[in-house]
């Protein structure tokens, strides 16, 4: 189960991905740093450290991306 | 490293606490914390390894001496006295008790509750009569917090523990009571040591659940539900938007609260009413054991607002 009932889904890990992907597309890069995915999340009112380590845990464990301090990369 | 720090500082937090009460209580004449002190002071260097017993309560007519460690023949006297003639009274006092030879081998300690060792130029070993180095045997607050950092990650942790159950800091108040109510709840609630494990799914349906098959208290729950929420409605979304309520802790949370409360439902015989003033009675319990002046309406709101979540009372999907 992706989503949990009682979350809010605009914090939730699908939603931080989204987010965290749209980035990419927006950017048209291939690796982001954390901090500025931490500083575009903070827009959407994503400040909660876990919702951001989720978000980056399903990304991760879907293949999309993977890192290599500091940096996220995009590898599909 | 940082685990480390953060319970050495909750150690040095907790000691100093417990120093400045035990000072205070001295300047007053009040000396029951003292009592209590020898007792927590006994368990605390168990918990570093030794086997102290006290001295007064196993009735062995130690004069000037608190705690007794036979196995690792240790002595210690607890005081809130830092004086010379304090630590010359104890010494010989205790080394020239009449009725046990053996404490001649003993290593005696001093501990000091609530003053500051001095630095002692008095020869407490009386030319070299009595083992004692004040340097070494003469322990206060600060040295005590040196010797717990001395030992492993595992044992610091487990001391720190100790601390939180024994010595209860006054809290600042930086919430509204209903909201500090509820954080506290979610904190409890979300705490790993209350994760029940659970393979499966509760049925969720709160129309079925509170209209049919607690039909009986419907309306009870309804009016006093409709009361509440003028009252509470704001707090528990601001709350959870505060405590940053994920995915995993959501589960944890709904996992948890179904275990107890089908508990307490079970116990009460199926009267749903009855339970969920068990469980009320329960949380502010909880709450109150970490010092929590709980809001008894925000819990009694939060868990109408679960059991309609479907997190209260729920039964598993098989």
């Amino acid at each position: 189960m992706l989503l949990s009932k009682d979350e809010n889904i605009k914090t939730s890990s699908v939603y931080v991905a989204s987010i965290i992907l749209k980035m990419f597309r927006k950017t048209r890069l291939k690796k982001l740093t954390i901090f500025e995915v931490a500083e575009e999340l903070k827009k959407y009112d994503i400040v909660h450290y876990r919702q951001v380590i989720f978000g980056l845990s399903f990304l991760y464990s879907t293949g999309v991306v993977d890192f290599k301090e500091p940096y996220i990369y995009i590898i599909k | 490293m940082d685990v480390r720090q953060k319970h050495i500082n909750n150690i040095q937090k907790r000691l100093a606490y417990l120093k400045s009460r035990v000072e205070i209580a001295g300047s007053l004449n009040l000396t029951d914390i003292h009592i209590y002190a020898e007792d927590f002071y006994q368990t605390l260097f168990n918990h570093l390894g030794n086997s102290y017993k006290n001295g007064n309560a196993e009735n062995q007519n130690c004069p000037y001496i608190d705690l007794i460690d036979e196995t690792n023949k240790h002595a210690m006297q607890v005081t809130s006295r830092d004086d010379n003639k304090k630590i010359t009274e104890t010494i010989i006092g205790f080394f020239e008790n009449s009725e046990h030879p053996e404490y001649k081998d003993y290593s005696l300690k001093v501990l000091l509750i609530s003053k500051r060792a001095k630095d002692y130029s008095t020869d407490f070993t009386f030319h070299g009569k009595y083992k004692f180095n004040h340097k070494k045997d003469v322990i206060d607050i600060e040295r005590l917090i040196a010797i717990i950092k001395d030992n492993g990650r595992e044992k610091i942790i487990e001391i720190s523990k100790f601390l939180d159950n024994e010595i209860y800091l006054p809290r600042p108040k930086t919430e509204s009571n209903e909201v500090e109510t509820i954080m506290s709840l979610l904190e409890y609630l979300s705490d790993d040591k209350n994760y029940k494990e659970f393979d499966g799914n509760y049925n969720c349906d709160p129309e079925q659940k509170i209209n049919s098959r607690f039909k009986d208290y419907a309306n009870d729950f309804n009016e006093e539900f409709t009361d509440l929420f003028t009252i509470y409605c704001n707090t528990i979304p601001e709350v959870k938007k505060a405590f940053g309520l994920d995915g995993v802790r959501a589960k944890k949370i709904s996992y948890f609260l179904n275990y107890i409360s089908n508990r307490y439902l079970k116990e009460a015989n199926g009267n749903a009413f009855d339970a969920l003033d068990k469980l009320t009675d329960y949380f502010e319990a909880k709450l109150s054991s970490n010092g929590i002046h709980a809001d008894i309406g925000a819990i009694r709101y939060y868990l109408m607002d679960e059991l309609i979540g479907c997190n209260i009372f729920s039964i598993k999907v098989e």
